[in-house]
């Protein structure tokens, strides 16, 4: 089973990682976005939680297909994103990654229309008041790179333990978010933008696991031919496992938490 | 396969009780154990209409490719409100709806039929049994347990070999609940001395009363030792009628009702019951039971419906309607540890033989049963003299890996010895009474037709439920004769002409009964296959006739030669030329007799013997008799009956040394024996218009002449060379054997048809429909606008 851990050159040689881009019908490239979607795919699928009568929460979904996909697995999903007005603010909307509605959720038709309607419900939430209304409904919560644009790291770690009381007993979140390599010391903090070092994530892990959640971790960066390319602005290359974010190098991470 | 789930049920009630979790157990169990499969989930909508919901499912069906349609929940309507029951009642979806897509069903039980008086009125009743007629139309029915089988086949009747008893396992998270410590539900529960649980409801089949009774008086018996804990939902009224019954009995205690109890408390109450005590009446499962002896706790149960199969020898029977059966049953368990101790031990073993995946290995099993395609083949059993009468039955042995076939055999039944044959082992020989009932059944349905009078049986069948046609001939009108005017039906005749001809059928028949028209000038095939899908025709020529009469999906088929060997054997050292029957025109022999007289005078060879064999057409022997008699071929020539059986056929074969077939090709279509010779290795001289021989070597594997040459001299020169050259004849035995095991095998003929099949299968395109999507004023994206295109 998948644990928590970086974007690995490796991963994308892995069974998982081919099933990942068949159901989400995404062609194979070295992206560490496509690695995200197939991580988060897999570490539900493993996890039994793709099925029918599995609820589901999204944060951030922005138009990622991975809300269309877990509801052709017949998941209930809620997905979630910022209300217009804050996406347009943040740009988001301008650069084509917020959703405006449900047809933006399946637009690549990976869902039946009808089965969409009937399992998927949009609402806008902002990650960092999460409504008590979600808690212990769900069985599974993701996100793919969102909590590190909530406005600071502090931001950004209480997000996770909040969002764990979304889950039932039993449930598993999983969530990605930018990774620095370059320094465990310095890292970038902007209103839009953080990038979690190694001891940030480190603590996220150990007040998760204080509170009683389960995480397994591995904080292993590969050396393969690939990881030793940066892509740099406007990040049109392939590969695409690392970027220059300032003046760091950052990669994606994964972690898989689990209630108990 | 993709497989679809009616998930329906997810949207009521149901889905939080007993169906609800066993469709959801049941669906992780295949989901989970299985990868080979696609998974697929509709949810119908009811509000708009009956007409929106069929458009909706047809679309969904035909979108995702759906082979195996499964409804979790065949009495879906019943797990509505009143209110909603009166609005929806009418929305029963039909089998027709699904087209070709195998519908699946789970059947929990047929309570309501057990119980008729208690559950179904003259509101419910109609709508009851339009569940029950869609249950009996699926594919697969899976049963729960030998009880509801046993019910729904004798109650409503439900075709048993179409019911799979599945039963069903242990909730996924249960046994590791069962061995985890307790967390005080007792205490919470108010429960304070050793304890006899039950689980049950208020529904009277519950017997919840009768037990509560037994209870009390046991319990006064031992001396108030014990608690009877209640585990389920009850009304306060039913609450206040049963704590009554303790206080009268004098120990107000007696019993803890618990109302609703969530499950992982439940599992507590079970782990720490003394006694499990479920006397039901009814129970399609009965999962309570196994739950109990999976947590290691004793059993009391009915001997009756599903309880007793299910509990096997590892719980204690009682009467379920005698209540002191239930008392001395509980009296003797609870005074006897080491009963209990035994109880207990069993039922953990029982438990453990009932897992979702032995359930979901059963309906994967049964989904690929009834996906495979079926089809029917009717044809009449191949006439011992060459014909194509019959030859349809030589692909059904090469059709077993597409499809589940049935064969129909018309007019006279099988020679026994094909049914022998290993090839026909996959092959299901059916009466032809049956066909009707059993016709909608079928993919695929395969007719035979040409001009003999055995396929008029396949007429009628034909009209009604039209299929694929394999024709031997362009033309019907000899069948149309045979099937009215030599019946004296001139009414039917002109019906025939009327469906071919239209308004101009009368001028038509006045043509022909004065002779004006000859009979091969007037094509009549629609009335018999003018319904046809497809139609797989013997040659290319006759493939291009048929299209030029407006006939579509027309494919021409190879046609199949036996793969068996003939030994030669010399008759008295003669040289025989043969000529094989079918024979409708004596004038097309006549070249083959006028040749035969100056060979037969060559001196310093081997006599020649002429044979011409049956069947003969009426007046064509007599008018062979004549030419034999005037050309003084007695002693050379002669004319034989058409053999009665193909043993008889075959010595006619190998005392050939040539076949000679100048039979011209008209209406009577395919004629098959030269196709025979080719096979045999018999050399063989024919008109060109006779075997259609296409393909590398074509040219060395018969004599052909030529139709619009001098005939006679044509066939002098043939008969003599093969007669004089016996290693032009050796050589066009192998080349023509060699031929024919390349071109016209029965494998090839089956490909054919299997194209046709596969190409008529395919659907005309479907609808399909334009989603709109817009923004509702309160910000929430919305799907507003359906558009059917």
């Amino acid at each position: 089973m998948l644990i928590s851990k970086l974007c690995g050159e490796k991963d994308f040689l892995e069974p998982w990682f081919s099933r990942g881009c068949g159901e989400l019908r995404e062609s194979f490239r070295y992206h560490r976005k496509l690695w995200e979607w197939c991580y988060i795919f897999e570490a539900l699928r493993e996890r039994s939680m793709l099925y029918p009568f599995r609820r589901g929460l999204g944060f951030g979904v922005g138009k990622e297909p991975l809300t269309s996909v877990f509801a052709s697995h017949g998941c209930e999903i809620v997905a979630t994103d910022l209300d217009v007005a804050k996406a347009k603010e943040q740009g988001w909307v301008d650069t084509n990654q917020h959703a405006l509605n449900v047809a933006d959720l399946n637009e690549k038709g990976l869902c039946d229309p009808a089965l969409m309607e009937q399992l998927v419900t949009y609402e806008t939430v902002d990650m960092n008041r999460i409504p008590s209304r979600y808690h212990g409904k769900f069985d599974f919560t993701w996100s793919s790179c969102s909590f590190e644009h909530l406005g600071s790291i502090e931001k950004g770690k209480r997000f996770l333990l909040e969002q764990m009381k979304c889950l039932r007993s039993g449930g598993v979140a999983v969530h990605t978010t930018e990774y620095n390599l370059s320094s465990n010391e310095d890292t970038l903090e902007m209103e839009v933008l953080v990038i979690f070092r190694r001891k940030d994530i480190e603590e996220m892990v150990d007040s998760l696991r204080r509170d009683g959640y389960r995480v397994e971790i591995d904080y292993t960066a590969g050396n393969g031919q690939l990881e030793s390319v940066v892509d740099i602005p406007p990040f049109h290359f392939n590969p695409h496992l690392r970027l220059q974010l300032g003046q760091y190098v950052s990669t994606s991470i994964g972690l898989i938490i689990q209630k108990p | 396969m993709n497989i679809a789930f009616d998930m329906f049920f997810a949207r009521t009630e149901a889905r939080r009780r007993g169906i609800g979790r066993y469709s959801h157990n049941l669906m992780h169990a295949m989901i989970t154990s299985d990868t080979e499969h696609s998974y697929f989930y509709f949810y119908p909508d009811l509000t708009k209409g009956l007409a929106a919901l069929k458009q909706q499912l047809q679309q969904f069906l035909h979108r995702n490719r759906i082979d195996v349609y499964h409804i979790m929940s065949p009495f879906y309507l019943f797990h509505l409100s009143p209110s909603q029951f009166e609005t929806y009642k009418n929305m029963m979806p039909e089998r027709s709806w699904f087209g070709t897509v195998r519908v699946a069903v789970t059947l929990y039980d047929v309570i309501p039929l057990v119980y008729e008086q208690q559950f179904l009125n003259d509101r419910i009743r109609p709508v009851y049994w339009e569940a029950i007629k869609l249950i009996r139309s699926c594919d697969a029915i899976f049963a729960i347990s030998e009880t509801t089988k046993q019910d729904a086949a004798r109650l409503a009747g439900i075709d048993p070999d179409k019911i799979t008893v599945i039963m069903a396992g242990l909730d996924p998270g249960f046994e590791a609940a069962a061995a985890s410590p307790s967390k005080g539900a007792a205490n919470y529960y108010g429960i304070m001395r050793p304890y006899v649980m039950c689980t049950g409801g208020s529904d009277p089949r519950k017997n919840t009363a009768a037990l509560i009774d037994a209870f009390l008086s046991v319990n006064k018996r031992l001396k108030n030792t014990y608690q009877l804990v209640v585990a389920c939902s009850m009304s306060e009224e039913e609450k206040a009628i049963y704590r009554g019954r303790a206080s009268v009995g004098g120990d107000p205690n007696a019993l803890v009702l618990t109302g609703y109890v969530p499950d992982s408390e439940l599992i507590e109450l079970y782990k720490g019951a003394k006694l499990f005590a479920f006397p039901s009446l009814y129970e399609g499962f009965g999962l309570p039971v196994l739950e109990a002896m999976a947590c290691g706790t004793p059993v009391l149960t009915s001997n009756s419906s599903s309880l007793r199969e299910i509990s096997g020898d590892a719980a204690c029977l009682v009467h379920p309607e005698s209540t002191e059966d239930i008392a001395e049953k509980m009296v003797l368990l609870l005074s006897q540890p080491e009963l209990l101790k035994k109880l207990s031990q069993r039922g953990l073993k029982q438990a453990a033989r009932f897992t979702w995946s032995k359930a979901s290995r059963l309906v994967l099993d049964t989904y690929e049963a009834i996906v495979r395609r079926k089809l029917a083949v009717v044809a009449p059993a191949a006439a011992p003299y060459p014909s194509p009468i019959g030859l349809l039955l030589q692909a059904a042995p090469y059709l077993v890996n597409d499809f589940d076939v049935d064969v129909y055999m018309i007019g006279e039944n099988a020679p026994a010895e094909r049914d022998e044959t290993e090839e026909w082992e996959d092959v299901r020989r059916c009466e032809l009474g049956q066909f009707e009932q059993r016709a909608l059944s079928y993919d695929h349905i395969l007719y035979e037709f040409g001009n003999d009078t055995r396929y008029l049986a396949a007429v009628p069948l034909m009209r009604r439920f039209p299929g694929v046609v394999v024709l031997g001939s362009n033309d019907l009108h000899d069948l149309a004769i045979k099937s009215t005017l030599e019946r004296n039906r001139l009414d039917l005749y002109y019906q025939v002409l009327e469906s071919e001809y239209g308004r101009t059928a009368h001028q038509r028949l006045d043509d022909l009964l004065s002779g004006r028209t000859k009979r091969s000038e007037v094509t009549v095939n629609r009335h018999y296959i003018g319904g046809a899908y497809g139609i797989v025709a013997y040659s290319e020529a006759q493939s291009r006739s048929l299209l030029a009469q407006g006939y579509r999906n027309v494919i021409a088929a190879p046609v199949p030669l036996p793969e068996t060997e003939l030994t030669r054997c010399d008759h008295r050292g003669d040289f025989v030329f043969t000529s094989f029957g079918p024979h409708s025109n004596a004038e097309d022999l006549f070249p083959m007799l006028d040749a035969l007289k100056p060979l037969i005078g060559l001196s310093g060879r081997r006599p020649i013997k002429c044979r011409i064999v049956g069947p003969f057409a009426e007046g064509v022997e007599e008018r062979l008799a004549d030419r034999i008699r005037l050309l003084s071929l007695a002693g050379s020539a002669e004319l034989r009956e058409a053999p009665a059986d193909s043993q008889a056929a075959a010595l006619l074969w190998k005392q050939t040394n040539a076949a000679v077939q100048l039979e011209q090709i008209s209406g009577s279509g395919l004629s098959y024996a030269p196709y025979l010779a080719l096979s045999y290795g018999v050399p063989l001289i024919a008109r060109e218009n006779v075997v259609e021989l296409n393909g590398p070597g074509e040219r060395m594997a018969a004599y052909l002449i030529r139709d619009d040459a001098n005939n006679d001299t044509l066939v002098l020169n043939a008969m003599l060379s093969l007669y004089r050259n016996e290693s032009l004849c050796q050589e066009l035995s192998r080349e023509a054997q060699a031929y024919a095991r390349r071109t016209f095998t029965p494998a090839a003929y089956a490909d054919a048809i299997r194209q046709s099949l596969v190409r008529m299968g395919i659907a005309a395109p479907e609808r399909s429909v334009v989603w709109q999507f817009s923004m509702a004023q309160n910000g929430v994206p919305r799907i507003t606008k359906i558009q059917t295109v």
